[in-house]
């Protein structure tokens, strides 16, 4: 289970800006925690697995995605602020995320 | 270019034009409409009204495997004007029209002409039922298997990547699919915009009524390679090119098997030919050491 530490919110929301900006073709300084994923970036799915496959990888992260997805069904992400909170909860829970709700 | 390593590669339907950046592509609006016109004489007058803006063209199914081809054709012709050649070919699934186009096999005409004939007979086969396609990203294959063991009529007909696949059937068997899946905790199921299930064994009497057809036409050896994305075989011959198309109609095929083969084979750089990405993106879950460009990405 990976360790959070002080920074590690500001390492996740940084990856996470870096990565819609790139993958939707924006300025990073336009996209804030409250943007929405699908009505201001035109984001889809694949972009999120391809992120969950970015963080699975830096920190070496157990978790099946349908456990991510099973937990996602419940607790729905819309903004960026909201994904890089569930990006948390997994890197901190891993395959126990589903025992949160 | 070098071409000692590169695969062009055909999607099979229009998704969006909206992502589409070939007008920038210097000569393609005119080849595209000369196409087009071609196109409108041979198959369907009304694809001469098309326009990039009227997305409700997207929602006739024939329609937008025509434009995928034309689309397709163009900018073939495009990269040969330019001297980029690729050392393999692949359709996606459909998309095997204009790959066979670009490597000889067939003429444009011939490939409209099929794209029609094929169409026809899978509507006869289907009309009696409601059938479509649908996809399911974020479960392994036996997760779907599971879930489809009561489901006869629904298969799994491609797969996309370790957790992306595609699956054929009845709507309504379908439907139930998608229920499960969603309740298994898939990301993403859900049904696609074709009313068809393309590569299933539901179409298999539509593929023996479309070899007639196929027997019938001039169809010569490929000038460059074509990969199968049905069994990852290289095809040449006039013989083995008959036979895949009649197969591509009902046989499952595998897009993931079909990329990892090309990188195995050592192509290092794949050309999406057509408008959009969605090859492009899909490509970012296959790992390997390559380069997948789209169209204005190659042609700026």
């Amino acid at each position: 289970m990976a360790q959070i530490k002080e920074n590690t919110r500001d390492e996740v929301q940084e990856v996470v800006y870096d990565f819609f900006a790139d993958e939707c073709e924006v300025d990073v300084s336009e996209i804030s925690d409250q943007t929405n994923i699908i009505k201001d970036l035109d984001g889809d799915s694949l972009m999120f697995l391809e992120l969950i496959e970015i963080f699975k990888k830096k920190y070496s992260l157990e978790i099946e995605l349908k456990t991510i997805g099973k937990y996602a069904v419940k607790n729905p992400v819309e903004t960026i602020g909201q994904l890089i909170d569930m990006q948390m909860l997994i890197i901190e829970h891993e395959n126990r995320i589903l025992e949160l709700d | 270019m070098s071409n000692s390593s590169s695969a062009f590669v055909f999607p099979a339907f229009v998704r969006d034009y909206h992502d589409d950046k070939s007008p920038v592509i210097k000569g393609f609006s005119n080849l595209f409409h000369r196409y087009l016109i071609l196109a409108s004489e041979i198959v369907d007058r009304d694809l001469s009204f098309f326009h990039p803006e009227n997305q409700t063209f997207l929602d006739h199914e024939l329609r937008t495997q025509y434009m995928a081809f034309i689309y397709g054709c163009s900018i073939s012709e495009i990269l040969q004007e330019r001297e980029i050649h690729p050392k393999i070919l692949c359709g996606y699934s459909m998309g095997i029209y204009s790959a066979l186009v670009h490597g000889g096999a067939i003429s444009f005409e011939n490939g409209l002409l099929l794209i029609r004939n094929a169409f026809q007979e899978i509507s006869y086969t289907t009309m009696t039922g409601r059938f479509g396609m649908a996809g399911i990203i974020g479960l392994t294959e036996p997760d779907i298997q599971n879930i489809l063991k009561s489901l006869p009529d629904v298969e799994i007909t491609n797969q996309n990547s370790s957790f992306s696949f595609v699956l054929s059937g009845r709507q309504r068997d379908l439907e139930i699919a998608l229920d499960a899946a969603r309740e298994e905790g898939a990301f993403h199921a859900r049904m696609l915009n074709v009313t068809v299930p393309y590569h299933s064994h539901l179409l298999k009497s539509a593929a023996l009524q479309f070899a007639k057809f196929v027997y019938t036409l001039d169809i010569y050896t490929l000038k460059t390679p074509l990969i199968s994305v049905l069994n990852q075989e290289i095809l040449h011959s006039q013989e083995d090119i008959k036979t895949e198309l009649v197969e591509n109609i009902y046989k499952h095929f595998n897009w993931y098997a079909t990329q990892l083969k090309m990188l195995n084979i050592g192509m290092t750089l794949f050309i999406e030919c057509g408008p959009g990405k969605s090859l492009k993106k899909n490509s970012k879950f296959i790992d390997g050491n390559y380069q997948f460009l789209s169209m204005d990405e190659v042609l700026k």
